[in-house]
């Protein structure tokens, strides 16, 4: 493995992030912020200042893709919303973990 | 970028500033508090901005490094890749430098397109690919300063330049130019060091000043601004230097070292000397060459009157000092240049077909990274990237490459195109270079990048891909043996168009003549002590062993240097009018000269001992018999000539005592001028030329006439060549070109056969199940064979037809470069599409045999 912690959160909030817009349709970065943080309650203390640059990162990638939009008190805002690649990559970040967990919870068990 | 950001971050804030009052905070604190929550806004924004830089350097550097490995993986084909690359780059840029100074380098004059040539043409031709362009006139003075309407300024420099020997210490040889004082003015070019020409110092008998080049002052002052104001010792005199000229400058269509004034007027009443000069003017702005051209012609004609021997055979011209000074030469440039970018587009596409076919082998790797999440136009980056490390790899080693080529161009160039000659590969050169590289680099990867981009990647081992398909990469070849073709069938017609030049006989014999010009000080020469001392080299000369024939001219053949006569009186009666101007040369020759150079005398006797020096003699050619005599027998009767020469005194009657065949004396195609051959000198000439005829090598002829000439004068230089040399001159141009062109082609045929190859083996391959199948149901090996053969051979027409058909359209380019043969001769474009469809077909061999020699069993089981 060796991923540091910073890796690791990155990789989270990436997980997070593609979940989020996937579920919820095409959002505004502050719309995204609160989601998270409701979701993650005190699990997670998100800074807010790097949610941006995740965005730009995802949208760099490709798995993302943004728009200008209304938001709901008619202000202009950036708009995301999941694409194609995101969904795939989303399906296989959520296998991997899906697989780590197992993996880990049967290491855990036998070593009993 | 920059504002996107700020607004997002701006309505982040906004946004939790109102939840923040929502949850009951006043509103600064509630504006403080979200900003805390955000954290540092520019840190933020810095962060983004990084995120984006750093997304895509993180890429590009990921995609370099995988394509390094790739490539290392498999060096057959990055090498070809980049060899290929590397001959089309470099010799790109190599004619690029060579033609630059041609096509594209600006002239070091002051808003250079105003300014003209002009004068008129002289009716007597010019050597192929130069014009030639004079203003005579004896009341220039009066007539043309101040400038006439259409200028703003005339200025003339001498027809010719001299040479004028520096006689203090370090003696060299330079050339000088004598110029008007308004010459530099008139060309917009101020000297670097000192003051311009006035028009005190263009007055005769005035003390002379000089402007040297810049080259000459760095020589033998070194570059030291004291310079001005001393003086340097030209031929015996001292004169004062006033300038230098820019580095950088150049003489139009000379070199000079020094420039001197003039010094002509004001002329002794009286005088009807006449000068020959190289005219030049700026226009006045909205002026076209043309409407000076028709407003000069009244100032031409009153020139005439003047000069009763210019007849209306002249017409006035007026030129833009480019096309002056590149003429002919530029057509040849732009056509070699053609030619080249043709050669630069088969090398990319070979090169496009190599990566296309990578592509293909790389389908499953591109999948994989699809489904890991990679969106198409990463894909696209990916495949764009080794097409670029390709290409500046192939661009750096073409630009060694081309340093080598542009070398050999150099010293292969035509004396005609002298531009040549100062090529060299500078900074501008560089850059282009650069931008082609890259340019290469995308035009080769687009294909494949965008046939990645529009795959169907659905499943595991789909197929579906363009790069698959054979049907692009064969339409690539297509294009690759159409331009071979158009290159073929040029190359062809050039070769007969040399063949042609080559076997026109010139009327006399240059082999095995060996000939020396000889060129006299004049200031350690004055007049009346150069006959003397030619006659006294001749007797040395005539004393050469190995010579079995000695003769000494004014001028060797074809041209060399004769006079145009400007005055003729055949017994005793003075010129016919129409029988006066430029219509015949004259030169002078010892006896022996028709017997050197083979010209047979078809009448009456050849030159005899007696005639040097005693009664005058003359004989005329063919043409001037014909000219001078109409209908008569020339023989016995009485012609007397003044040619405009400088000290001309040969001006007594002379008697016609033979008829010689013509010679070719214009060169190869022009129509020969009708010549006078005298007997005796017919000027205090500084220049005399030699000829002996002897079985011995030119180094050791030269060894004897140089030793001849030392006996006399050790400091005189001597200028030794093969007559053969200077015929083979005449047709330099047609050489440079059919020898270019060749490799040229020569180098697209290896091309488009390479390229074919790739295309086929890679077919067989792909079909090697189907032919396993057919093979297995009962095919034969030849009937195999004979189906790839077959695929390959539709392609090839195809290219054929397609090469035609680009040739029928552009011929008309190549026209003026062919003598002898249409631009459309089927014999040559059907030698051109043999050639070509023999090399394909070779090409094709390999892989059709292989194809017939698969095993059935095998094929069936494998894939």
């Amino acid at each position: 493995m060796g991923k540091n912690k910073a890796e690791l959160l990155q990789g989270t909030l990436d997980l997070l992030v593609l979940k989020t817009v996937d579920t919820m349709g095409p959002l505004h970065g502050w719309a995204i912020a609160k989601r998270i943080e409701q979701v993650a309650q005190e699990l997670l203390e998100l800074k807010y200042g790097t949610l941006y640059p995740a965005l730009m990162r995802l949208e760099q990638n490709g798995w993302i893709s943004s728009e200008w939009g209304t938001s709901e008190n008619n202000r202009r805002a950036r708009f995301y919303s999941i694409t194609k690649q995101g969904r795939k990559r989303l399906t296989l970040e959520a296998e991997n973990w899906e697989q780590m967990a197992a993996f880990i919870t049967r290491v855990l068990g036998t070593s009993r | 970028m920059v504002q996107r950001v700020d607004e997002e971050l701006e309505f982040h804030l906004r946004m939790q500033m109102e939840e923040n009052i929502r949850r009951g905070l006043d509103p600064p604190n509630a504006q403080e508090a979200a900003r805390r929550k955000l954290g540092n806004r520019t840190q933020v924004s810095e962060e983004v901005y990084r995120m984006n830089t750093i997304a895509f350097l993180d890429e590009a550097v990921q995609n370099v490094r995988f394509s390094l490995r790739t490539m290392r993986r498999n060096p057959g084909f990055a090498l070809t890749a980049v060899l290929v690359l590397a001959l089309g780059l470099g010799g790109s840029t190599a004619m690029f430098s060579a033609l630059d100074p041609i096509l594209f380098r600006p002239l070091p004059y002051a808003d250079p397109d105003r300014l003209v040539n002009l004068g008129w043409t002289s009716p007597a031709g010019a050597p192929p690919g130069q014009t030639r362009t004079i203003l005579v006139s004896i009341r220039y003075r009066e007539r043309w300063k101040p400038a006439p309407e259409p200028f703003t300024a005339v200025t003339t420099i001498p027809a010719t330049v001299e040479t004028c020997d520096v006689t203090e210490q370090q003696p060299e040889r330079l050339r000088c130019a004598k110029v008007e004082s308004n010459f530099l003015q008139t060309l917009g070019v101020r000297p670097a060091v000192g003051r311009d020409f006035t028009a005190e110092d263009d007055v005769r008998l005035a003390q002379t000043t000089a402007i040297l080049s810049h080259e000459v002052w760095t020589r033998r002052f070194r570059a030291d601004s004291d310079a001005v104001g001393k003086t340097l010792e030209l031929n015996g005199k001292p004169i004062t230097i006033a300038g230098v000229l820019p580095a950088g400058f150049a003489m139009p269509g000379a070199e000079a070292d020094v420039l001197l004034p003039q010094q002509i007027y004001p002329v002794p009443p009286g005088s009807q000397s006449s000068s020959i000069f190289k005219a030049f003017g700026r226009l006045k702005p909205g002026v076209t060459p043309e409407q000076a051209q028709a407003a000069i012609a009244p100032l031409l004609a009153d020139n005439f009157k003047d000069l009763p021997g210019f007849n209306k055979g002249a017409k006035p011209r007026v030129v833009a000092l480019r096309d002056y000074l590149v003429g002919d030469a530029a057509r040849v440039a732009w056509l070699l240049l053609a030619a080249v970018g043709g050669l630069l587009l088969i090398a990319c596409v070979n090169v496009a077909n190599l990566i296309l076919a990578r592509m293909a082998a790389r389908n499953r790797e591109f999948e994989v990274r699809s489904a890991l999440g990679a969106g198409r136009a990463r894909l696209a980056r990916l495949a764009l990237t080794e097409s670029l490390l390709l290409a500046v790899a192939g661009g750096s080693i073409g630009l060694l490459f081309a340093g080598a080529l542009l070398r050999m161009f150099v010293q292969l160039a035509p004396s005609s195109m002298p531009e040549i000659g100062h090529a060299s590969l500078d900074l501008r050169v560089f850059v282009f270079a650069v931008v082609l590289a890259l340019a290469t680099g995308a035009a080769v990867g687009i294909w494949p990048a965008l046939s990645v981009l529009r795959s169907r990647v659905h499943q595991y081992g789909s197929r579906a891909t363009a790069a698959m398909r054979p049907k692009l990469r064969f339409a690539l070849v297509t294009v690759q043996i159409a331009l071979t073709v158009a290159m073929l069938g040029g190359s062809v017609l050039l070769l007969r168009t040399l063949w042609n030049l080559v076997s026109i006989p010139l009327g006399y014999q240059s082999e095995r003549v060996i000939t020396m010009s000889v060129s006299l000080n004049p200031a350690l020469y004055p007049n009346g002590s150069r006959d003397p001392f030619f006659e006294r080299l001749l007797e040395r000369v005539r004393g050469i062993p190995i010579a079995s024939a000695v003769t000494m001219t004014t001028g060797v053949p074809p041209a060399g240097r004769t006079a145009t006569v400007t005055g003729l009186s055949l017994d005793g009666q003075p010129s016919k009018p129409g029988l006066n101007g430029p219509l015949v040369r004259a030169r002078g020759v010892t006896p022996g000269y028709f017997q050197i150079f083979g010209i047979p005398i078809l009448r009456g006797r050849a030159f005899e001992d007696a005639d040097w020096g005693g009664p005058p003699a003359v004989i005329l050619s063919e043409s001037a018999a014909k000219i001078l005599f109409p209908g008569q027998d020339p023989l016995g009767h009485r012609v007397q000539l003044w040619p405009s020469m400088y000290n001309y005194r040969w001006s007594r009657p002379a008697e016609v005592v033979g008829i010689a065949r013509e010679i070719r004396n214009t060169g190869p195609t022009l129509e020969p001028e009708p010549e006078v051959y005298a007997a005796s000198w017919l000027d205090d000439s500084a220049i005399a030329h030699f000829a002996i005829r002897t079985q011995a090598s030119t180094a050791d002829a030269a060894a004897f006439l140089k030793q001849a000439l030392a006996d006399l004068d050790p400091r005189t230089p001597a200028k030794i060549e093969a007559a053969d040399v200077q015929v083979a001159r005449l047709t330099e141009r047609p050489r440079f070109l059919a020898w270019l062109l060749s490799t040229f082609a020569g180098l697209a045929v290896l091309l488009a056969a390479a390229g074919l190859y790739g295309v086929a083996s890679y077919l067989v391959t792909q079909r090697t199940r189907d032919i396993g199948v057919r093979m297995a149901l009962g095919a034969r090996p030849t009937d195999i064979s004979r189906q790839v053969v077959g695929e390959a051979g539709r392609w090839i027409v195809a290219g054929a037809v397609l090469g035609c058909a680009i040739a029928w359209a552009g011929t008309r380019a190549l026209q003026a470069q062919l003598y002898g043969v249409s631009s459309r001769d089927p014999l040559s474009w059907i030698a051109a599409l043999g050639v070509l469809a023999a090399a394909l077909l070779l090409a094709v061999l390999r892989p059709a045999t292989r194809a017939s020699r698969i095993d059935p069993m095998e094929a069936l089981r494998t894939d």
